[in-house]
């Protein structure tokens, strides 16, 4: 168990860490684009392309599972303060589980849709230029799988009676 | 049928929201069970797969996490630290001038964040000690800058602003010159409200000006360079056409990174913070616009989008009574729901009633910002009260502070109603755009 933890925590934090690099690369990318079109009306092709289709795809689905750890998604807090703590870790259990359910069911599909578009070798066209796209595609998948372990270790974390992220700073130390 | 399992949907919705399943999830589990209901499990299943990169891949979207950065830089790196000496310095003849310059302290920061978080916790600091020094009513000081903070996301850039654009399919650009006078509107309002108060009770806010052996205006100015050069770079690009509103995101965070390393500001645990911030919050938010784009498509296969705006559109409902059921709608909503869930879980049913009664969707992306900036302050769950509460927990206590927003909530209503029936106040400076 700690080792499987430790290891889907390495991963989340290499995700992370991708994910920042790729925040500041596509910056600089884009100024770089800006500065060479304005200035030496030599546009850097494929610009838009490769924003969208790999920049944004990485950082919106490498972090969930890092996001989903230091319990970042964003959820209504309406009844909480009509429950006891007891209820609240029973409640935590059920949510995770749920959860858990539903990236399941995300990673599922989207890996379908991932080797579909690898079969078929997906690519985008810029101006005349081809840009292969189909790698990306493997990217929600990955992103939501790593999400189904997290909300699993925590639904078993709670259960076995500690909360989630003392378990993770725990590992951490 | 379909129409029923719209309202099911809906219903089904808010129930897992109140169960406390995060927002996104919540989302998408409804439209693909309402998809797979009505259509069958193949192009519910199709709806899972594609919609969330198809969504995501998006030229537009990639201003969001730019803008962030931008933002989070300036922030952690002190870029705006010099801005309430700032305007202390040119307001201290005011009556109120510190909470008045704390308040266009915040509108500056504004214009280099695009989030009311960050700039109520970076004003709430440096200036809600100095109140309290002078003699402010702690409630008050934080009151004022967690209303203050509103500003923030409605002067460009704003996070809440390029998510309504691609959503409502409008010109970005357009709803942010939009925003900039309801922003300058709200700080002018919430600087009458001080003066009110300074002049009507001065036990809350005393009237005594501030000291006098502060820096000089000019001097004070000189201290912001960096701001102004950033604000400069990013405005002026975007309204000279230099660049697109989309590519105006990365050039002010890589504006940001520069000024930082250039004034010697930047180090490793700044950039670290500030990226940390940007992934969390971007991240976050394509979640739930993932959501709230399947969402949209399961509301508009089940007729029920259509079904309202013609209700709407046969029940003869006027303007002002329309307006009337948003903004209690967005107020309700304001409440318990953090603003980007409160929009993203609205838009896929306002849109289409909004286009069959011919509302303008730019003014619309102003007003809705301003109506769930409100939510910020508002009780039980007001996020801009809860930092001011972490940044400044020795001052006031939750209650406190939300009593001394309450002020600016009740000028707030003013603010709206002029933003309602007047339309043009938003809509004069986009118009000069065409």
């Amino acid at each position: 168990m700690t080792a499987f933890a430790r290891l889907t925590n390495r991963a989340m934090n290499l995700t992370a860490a991708i994910a920042a690099l790729g925040a500041l690369v596509m910056m600089a990318h884009i100024c770089a684009e800006v500065v060479l079109r304005t200035f030496f009306d030599a546009p850097i092709p494929a610009t838009v392309e490769i924003v969208s289709r790999y920049y944004m795809v990485i950082l919106a689905f490498l972090p969930i599972a890092w996001l989903e750890r230091r319990r970042g998604m964003v959820s209504v807090e309406v009844i909480e303060f009509l429950l006891s703590p007891r209820v609240i870790r029973g409640w935590d259990v059920a949510v995770a589980l749920v959860s858990a359910l539903i990236y399941a069911g995300l990673a599922y599909t989207t890996w379908l849709l991932a080797l579909k578009n690898y079969a078929s070798g997906t690519f985008v066209m810029a101006l005349e230029v081809a840009v292969p796209v189909w790698q990306t595609y493997f990217l929600p998948p990955l992103g939501f799988g790593l999400a189904v372990l997290v909300t699993l270790a925590r639904a078993m974390t709670i259960l076995l009676g500690g909360e989630a992220e003392d378990v993770h700073e725990a590992l951490e130390r | 049928m379909s129409l029923e399992i719209g309202f099911y949907g809906i219903g089904a919705l808010i129930v897992l929201l109140i169960l406390r399943l995060p927002v996104a999830l919540a989302l998408i589990a409804v439209s693909f069970g309402g998809m797979a209901a009505m259509l069958g499990w193949k192009p519910a299943f199709g709806i899972l797969s594609s919609t969330p990169y198809s969504f995501v891949a998006s030229w537009t979207l990639s201003a969001v996490p730019m803008f962030l950065l931008m933002g989070f830089v300036a922030y952690h790196a002190g870029l705006t630290t010099g801005l309430f000496e700032a305007a202390k310095a040119v307001l201290r003849k005011v009556p109120g001038a510190l909470a008045i310059s704390s308040i266009f302290a915040c509108s500056g920061f504004a214009a280099v964040c695009g989030s009311s978080l960050a700039c109520a916790a970076a004003m709430g600091r440096i200036a809600i000690p100095e109140m309290v020094r002078a003699g402010y009513r702690p409630s008050f000081a934080c009151g004022s800058i967690a209303a203050g903070g509103t500003i923030g996301a409605l002067i460009p850039p704003s996070i809440l602003m390029i998510v309504y654009g691609v959503f409502a399919e409008t010109s970005v650009t357009k709803v942010f010159i939009g925003g900039i006078s309801l922003g300058i509107l709200t700080a002018i309002a919430y600087s009458i409200v001080v003066l009110l108060l300074c002049w009507l009770r001065p036990d809350i806010v005393p009237r005594r000006p501030v000291d006098a052996d502060e820096i000089s205006p000019a001097e004070a100015v000189l201290k912001i360079w960096p701001v102004l050069v950033l604000i400069a770079l990013v405005f002026g690009g975007l309204f000279s056409g230099v660049f697109t509103a989309t590519e105006a995101g990365a050039v002010g965070a890589f504006g940001a990174l520069a000024i930082s390393a250039l004034t010697g500001r930047l180090d490793l645990p700044t950039l670290k913070a500030s990226l940390i911030e940007t992934l969390t919050t971007s991240a976050s938010l394509f979640v739930i616009a993932i959501g709230a784009a399947m969402f949209t498509r399961f509301l508009g296969v089940s007729g029920l989008s259509g079904f309202i705006s013609s209700t709407i559109g046969g029940a003869d409902i006027g303007y002002l009574q329309l307006m009337l059921i948003v903004v209690l709608i967005y107020l309700a909503l304001g409440m318990f729901m953090e603003p980007f869930g409160a929009l993203l879980v609205t838009l896929p049913v306002l849109l289409p009633v909004f286009e069959a009664q011919q509302i303008d969707l730019i003014w619309f992306g102003v007003l809705v910002v301003k109506l769930l900036e409100i939510g910020m302050i508002t009780p039980p769950v007001g996020l801009n009260v809860f930092v001011i509460r972490s940044v400044a927990s020795q001052h006031a206590s939750v209650v406190e502070i939300f009593r001394g927003v309450t002020p600016f909530l009740l000028v707030d209503v003013v603010v709206v109603a002029v933003a309602i029936l007047w339309p043009g106040l938003i809509l004069f400076a986009p118009s000069l755009m065409n």
